[in-house]
């Protein structure tokens, strides 16, 4: 209980003897002037305000303030004389301060002054560029922006002129601008070329450093495209190639490697196969197996949503019309072939057989397996396949033979 | 008369310290838990009394783990760098292990050259062996070593009651709590208890002229007698067990263990599991065994009744999930926290002073005798050369286990990634290590850098990983469903755990990397391979922290040590007088109670005769078993379980064994066929489980199915393998399988493709990266997304396509909202997309949300692993609207377009199709991402599959994609209005670069097929190659 009491008294009499002992200060009340007449320094120069009063020991203090913050001054009374010096590190910062005399906690006086940038420093340039890549046309375009400075970091004054040069191939543009805001800028258009463009600034006698913008042909447009293989026949085996013409942008660019185009294949059977491949100098050249079956292929290329080509026929010729077949090992066996191909030679390895077994019409399983030097062998293993009778139907090439139902011993 | 200095323990330590610190230096660092204990070493090295540890999980507390061990190796640390500080604590640990069986002994016994033999096959006690040589436990070693040393002092103070003895006791009991908490919890129960029970003995021993005459009733009341004495010991030493590791009380009440029970091989039952039964309960018992019946006969007479309880409790808990009664006597949750090898460890450190006992009474004492009486010299010495030769064998294969069958993937020289993250600021994110074992804490101790992952479970804070029974990320493949499914997870959201780069030690993790949107930075000298994420923000300067109180934490500091100090002084002058004999000391008084070893039972020869005759059966029966199980061709089915075996290890050679001889397979043949097959199947599978059925067999030949189960990082793939084998003279083999044999159209083929390079900064500085180096993100544009949902589940799905010049590495990150706009999901798109691709190339996307997964525990787990496999997230409203987020960064690899879709047949619901490999790069992993559209040609839905094989160059490989059944697919909403690309609005700047965008061309690409609620498809290709060339 005493102890809350005095919790709550001990603040009171602390604040009587804080008076008590400020008025027993504070028993002069002396008057101030400015003798400093000037409101704008430059920055970097000292900057010292001076102040007269008649009173020998007033000692009063200047609180500033500044955009680097606040702080306050102390100074001597030398005669009724009081310079206040600037810190070295506010006065090379341009803008405005405010200060403010103080006396005993009291406002006395008050007042601001200017920092102005020193123009007779060399001057700074900062530039910022962007975007660092551009496509051709008329309506792209990046900003060069500069902002010229003193050597303490200050913009320069409004309406400095700023030049701003920019190159591209054999033009060499240059304008002046103006800061406003501390800034100056230009918007740079693009061409309607592809190509490097260099731009640099210069205020004064300081020049920038160069800055670049890659100036990218825009996306493509229509193209064509065309084909060639070693042979028409359809022996799944070679390739055939497809080439698109150079693909340009709507400026005459050759657009950017590596576009990526889709060279669709729509077969005979409305099946849709694909190859992709990428522009190296606006061609991109793309790769497809010969089909293993008679077939025409229509192809046509896509740089999706933005350019297509006109279709190109492409027929392959058949590699056999018919061939032939064995069944040995108790029916177990199926040898299909030789293939021969279109000069009665062997057809390369790896040409798919597919074997369609059937029981009494419906599709038990479909093998697949693939020829070597012309042959394929089918061997059925009597654990799996223990019904007494077969049909099959193989298919190769593009060519399908039915067999007559076979029986097979069961145990 | 002035006592002599004991031979037998001046060779135990000799020989200890020589064998055991020279052994160390090429076992300790690749035990389980060494490094572990390194990197907290490490933590109180470089800050002492900050208990927050940065470096593992998003932060943790080292309060977790008792610090004395850890605060001294970080001591030492300072005069000789870590591993001075590690090697020099566990020769510490080894000493004072020594010295505490020869006390420990002596008290039980109250023999002296008992106490030296004890001490001396302490030495080569295989369970001491593998704790420090295989495990790396040091605070527990130095743990349970002082609880030995204050045991004698226990003793003394319940019989003598002179003060002196309570504080050494205390003093040493409080090192033994600031070193392993466990230790003096359990000592307790299992080694004081019984000690309190011995002296009670004894004391009762002095009323009445033998053990026999002391009746319960005795004993009771010299118990109540003593209960003063007995009582004040365990009420200080009760406090000081809270006290001295207040902070870690404090510690568990704040962060209890949310992680869920982690699998333990202690926990198995030995008898299915035979590694672990090895590993934890024949190894630890080695020798032991073959006298345990000498052991129970011993610590079952009156005097050690107490002890001979406790031992018989501790090895049936040491079983582990053998029998039921472990689980039943410890309840669900001690059982799962506990690992339960240590019982077992300590049931064979009890078992030391009887087995010490044993060894003298067969070398120089009354059981030679009677062995020789009966039996003859010439039996006594072939038992004993018997006897130490199997004990010698435990030793050495125990110590050996490591170098033969490594626990630990091959030492990591961790110097260039050490530097690597050191470099360019790469210590600003969080780094990943993938296949480096406990190595990972060596890293963590010599990098600023911090990982999502870590190797103290206990301390885990993510709900991602306390969810999760997996130990580490970093060795997630090892957990199966939930290791893999998690890792997915860090991967396919990394920025959320500021994630951006992944130290790949096993080639197992790549293609998921590749399909989560990683791509390969470089391979540093070590051999590892370093992969980067893009858009993935640093983190920030400021990380949050547990705070604790200033108090604990100087607790946590100096307590510890002090304890150390403490014991030291108080005990000082003993050890001095022990060791160096200056002074006569009073013989302890347990030396009264020494047994004389004369007449050994002939009962007990017996039974022990017996008893080894049964162990060697059964050893010779499961070794039989094993054989038989194992061995390789003597059946059709073991040959090809071998072959399995032998492939899925990369044992070429083996496996070619295996292969018919007459069929003619040479050796390159066989290898040049199996290693060709690149894929996913082939390079990065782990066989799973392997099921062999035999179709049909004759005495010679069989055809056999298997049935094989195969864990990729993708997902779970079921292949069955036909085979053929048969025997010839008495062995099977396999015949060999048929290969492809399509023939590349051309021997010699060029290419040529675009490349890019990123310069990164251009000036060398180590400032961030100047304005005009930051490139342009590529210009992404949204074709169209969707908000659908199919089998109740919320998906959203779309197309993109890169309009820039440059290539794009595309992150795609999408939330779902309610009415409100409260955001119910968000998450990213993982493998249904393609995350690299060219100018103008567009891919199909998807983004399932995930729930952070199994994170409730009564979604029941599915029993088998497939990492497609995760909990959708719940999302209890349905969606009312959604938004997409993407960005694109200029990316420089991992775009091979050069795939055709060279053949397609769609019949009966499945899309069979070739792909035909063009370029000069082998495709390992081929993704087809096939997109579904309605009739009207607007798109349903994205479903990827992975193809098994890979595709070599000029070379065909098929697929068979059964189509989905799509009809109750609905799409909700579909709209480009909340689409965003690299913070933009989708379309502001897409209209600029192409203002007329042709609709109606992206339709013609659609192949038409007759599907269950679908009208059209497009097929797209995602290419993973594994070995850039």
């Amino acid at each position: 209980m005493i102890k809350k009491a005095l919790y709550s008294v001990l603040p009171v009499l602390f604040l009587f003897l804080f008076v008590f002992a400020a008025s027993k200060i504070d028993d002069e009340r002396t008057s101030f002037r400015l003798q400093t007449t000037q409101d704008s320094f430059v920055a970097g120069k000292p900057i010292a305000l001076t102040f007269s009063t008649p009173s020998l020991s007033a000692n009063p203090q200047l609180f500033l303030i500044h955009t680097y913050g606040k702080t306050v001054l102390n100074t001597e009374n030398n005669n009724g004389k009081l310079v206040y010096k600037i810190p070295a590190i506010y006065r090379s910062k341009t803008g405005v301060v405010s200060w403010y005399l103080i006396q005993n906690q009291e406002k006395i006086m008050s007042g601001n002054f200017k920092i102005v940038p020193n123009d007779a420093t060399p001057t700074i340039l900062e530039n910022y560029l962007g975007p660092p890549s551009l496509l051709t046309g008329t309506e792209h375009f990046t900003m060069m922006v500069a902002i010229p400075t003193d050597s303490y970091d200050n913009p320069k004054q409004d309406n400095t002129t700023v030049v701003i040069k920019d190159q591209f191939l054999e033009d060499i543009t240059t304008t002046e601008r103006k800061t406003d805001y501390f800034i100056a800028w230009k918007n740079i258009y693009s061409r309607t070329k592809s190509g490097k463009m260099l731009i640099s600034t210069a205020c004064n006698a300081t020049d920038s450093k160069e800055f670049e913008t890659e100036i990218q042909p825009s996306p493509g447009e229509d193209f064509k495209i065309s084909f060639s293989r070693p042979h028409k026949f359809a022996d799944g085996n070679q390739i055939t190639t497809l080439e698109t013409s150079t693909i340009l942008d709507k400026y005459g660019n050759i657009v950017g490697d590596g576009t990526l185009v889709t060279f669709q294949v729509t077969t005979q059977n409305n099946i849709l196969l694909k190859t992709y491949a990428a522009t190296i100098n606006g061609i991109a050249i793309g790769q497809l197996l010969h089909p293993d079956h008679k077939d025409t292929y229509t192809v046509k290329g896509y740089v999706t949503g933005i350019a297509e080509s006109k279709p190109v026929r492409i027929d392959y010729n058949p590699l056999i019309d018919h061939f032939t077949y064995k069944f040995t090992e108790k029916n177990r066996q199926i040898t299909v072939g030789p293939l021969r191909s279109f000069m009665k030679q062997i057809v390369p390895d790896g040409i798919k057989v597919e074997l369609k077994i059937l029981y009494k019409k419906e599709l038990i399983e479909t093998k697949i397996i693939e020829t070597q030097k012309g042959i394929a062998t089918f061997y059925l293993l009597p654990p799996f396949y223990k019904k007494s009778e077969y049909q099959f139907e193989i298919t190769t090439l593009g060519v399908t033979q039915k067999t007559e139902i076979k029986k097979y011993e069961t145990n | 008369m002035k006592e002599k200095t004991n031979k037998y323990l001046i060779v135990a330590l000799l020989i200890g310290v020589v064998f055991h610190s020279s052994a160390i230096f090429f076992t300790l660092e690749s035990t389980y838990d060494a490094l572990i204990h390194m990197f907290f070493a490490q933590h109180y090295a470089t800050s002492w009394f900050e208990p927050w540890n940065y470096s593992w999980y998003t932060g943790f507390t080292v309060m977790g783990y008792p610090p004395l061990v850890h605060q001294s190796i970080g001591l030492l640390s300072l005069i000789g760098g870590l591993k001075f500080g590690m090697f020099s604590v566990a020769i510490i640990g080894i000493v004072l292990f020594i010295t505490g069986v020869y006390r420990y002994t002596l008290m039980i016994t109250g023999d002296r050259n008992v106490a030296g033999y004890a001490a001396i096959v302490s030495v080569f006690s295989s369970s001491f062996v593998e704790t420090l040589h295989i495990f790396g436990q040091l605070p527990s070693i130095i743990g349970v070593s002082i609880l030995m040393h204050c045991m004698p002092e226990i003793y003394l103070w319940i019989k003598s009651g002179r003060i002196k003895y309570l504080f050494r006791s205390l003093s040493l009991l409080a090192v033994t709590i600031t070193s392993h908490h466990v230790t003096p919890i359990f000592g307790m129960i299992f080694f004081i208890f019984p000690l309190i029970g011995m002296v009670v003995m004894d004391v009762s021993r002095e009323q009445v002229d033998s053990y026999k005459d002391i009746k319960f009733k005795l004993f009771l009341s010299t118990f109540f007698k003593l209960f003063k004495r007995i009582i004040s010991f365990g009420a200080a030493s009760l406090f000081l067990i809270i006290f001295c590791i207040f902070p870690y009380w404090v510690n568990s009440k704040a962060n209890p263990i949310t992680q869920v029970p982690i699998p333990h091989g202690s926990r198995d039952n030995f008898i299915e599991i035979t590694s672990s039964g090895l590993m934890f309960f024949v190894i630890p018992w080695g020798i032991l065994f073959f006298i345990l019946p000498y052991i129970l006969y011993r610590y079952y007479s009156k005097r050690y009744i107490c002890f001979g309880l406790s031992i018989s409790l501790l090895i049936v808990l040491g079983t582990g999930g053998t029998t039921p009664i472990p689980l039943k006597v410890l309840g669900e949750t001690a059982f799962n926290i506990l690992t339960l090898d240590r019982f077992t460890l300590w049931a064979s450190i009890m078992s030391l002073p009887m087995f010490g006992e044993f060894v003298y009474r067969l070398i120089e004492g009354d059981l030679k005798v009677a062995i020789q009486q009966r039996f003859g010299n010439v039996y006594h010495r072939i038992l004993g050369a018997c006897f130490a030769a199997t004990f010698l064998f435990f030793a050495g294969f125990t110590i050996t286990l490591g170098y033969f069958r490594p626990f630990q993937p091959q030492k990591i020289n961790t110097l260039p990634l050490v530097n690597f993250l050191n470099q360019d600021q790469h210590d600003q994110w969080r780094y990943l290590p993938l296949g480096f074992g406990d190595q990972m804490a060596t890293l963590s101790s010599q990098t600023n850098a911090k990982t999502v992952d870590g190797n103290y479970h206990s301390a885990r804070r993510l709900p991602e990983l306390t969810t999760r029974a997996i130990e580490r990320l970093e060795n997630s493949k090892f957990r199966g469903m939930e290791g893999i499914g998690s890792l997915q997870q860090f991967l396919t959201v990394p920025e959320k755990y500021n994630l951006k780069y992944v130290f790949s030690n096993d080639k197992f993790y790549d293609p998921i990397l590749y399909f989560c949107g990683w791509h390969r930075l470089s391979l540093l000298e070590n051999g590892i391979m370093v992969w980067e994420k893009l858009n993935v923000a640093p983190l920030p300067k400021v990380l949050p922290k547990d705070e604790v109180p200033l108090y604990l934490k100087l607790m946590w500091g100096i307590i510890p040590i002090l304890t150390v100090i403490i014991a030291f002084i108080i005990n000082i002058q003993s050890i001095f007088y022990k060791a160096l004999k200056i002074k006569a000391e009073v013989k302890p008084d347990f030396f009264k109670f020494v047994v004389p070893y004369k007449n050994f039972p002939f009962k007990v020869i017996v039974v022990l005769h017996l008893w080894i005759v049964l162990l060697l059966g059964v050893i010779g029966y499961a070794m039989y078993d094993f054989y038989m199980y194992n061995a390789t061709q003597i059946s059709a089915t073991n040959v090809v379980k071998s072959y399995y075996d032998a492939l899925d290890y990369k044992y070429y050679e083996k496996a070619h064994a295996f292969i018919d001889p007459n069929s003619k397979l040479s050796i390159s043949q066989f290898m040049l066929e199996t290693s060709v097959a690149d894929g996913i199947l082939n390079s990065y599978a782990k066989l799973d489980a392997i099921d062999i059925q035999v179709i049909k067999s004759s005495d010679e030949r069989a055809t056999l199915i298997a049935k094989t189960k195969w864990i990729t990082p993708l997902e779970i793939i079921n292949k069955d393998y036909y085979h053929e084998a048969i025997k010839r003279k008495g062995k099977w083999y396999i015949l060999p399988q048929k290969q492809p044999l399509d023939i590349p159209p051309d021997q010699f083929l060029f290419d040529n493709t675009t490349s890019y390079y990123k310069q990164g900064r251009r000036k060398i500085t180590t400032q961030q990266t100047y304005h005009e180096d930051v490139l342009k993100q590529p210009e992404l544009e949204i074709l169209s997304a969707k908000l659908i949902q199919y089998k109740n589940e919320f998906i959203i799905i779309g197309e993109l396509q890169n309009i820039d010049n440059f290539p794009a590495d595309v992150v795609l990150k999408s939330t779902l909202y309610n009415h409100h706009d409260k955001v119910l999901a968000t998450f990213n798109a993982k493998d249904v997309i393609k995350h690299k691709i060219m100018p103008k190339e567009t891919t199909s996307f998807k983004v399932n949300f995930e729930e952070i997964s199994w994170l409730k525990k009564d979604v029941a787990q599915p029993t088998t692993f497939n990492p497609n496999e995760f909990t959708p997230k719940n999302i209890s409203e349905t969606p009312a609207n959604f938004d997409i987020q993407s960005a694109g960064n200029v990316a420089i690899t991992d775009f091979y377009t050069q795939v055709a879709l060279s053949d397609l047949v769609i019949e009966r619901n499945h899309l069979k199709g070739t792909l035909f490999n063009y370029g000069i790069q082998e495709v390992t992993v081929p993704e087809l991402l096939i997109s579904y559209y309605t009739a009207e040609k607007e798109l349903l839905y994205v479903d990827n599959y992975f193809l098994r094989e890979g595709v070599r160059v000029q070379r065909k490989q098929y697929f068979d994609y059964e189509l989905l059944d799509l009809s109750s697919c609905r799409i909700i909403l579909s709209s480009l209005e909340n689409c965003y690309v690299n913070g933009l609005p989708n379309g502001d700047l897409a209209r600029t670069i192409i203002p007329k965008r042709n609709k109606e061309v992206e339709k013609e690409l659609l192949q038409k097929v007759k599907g269950k609620g679908f009208s059209y498809i497009k097929i797209e290709m995602n290419n993973y190659i594994g070995n850039p060339k």
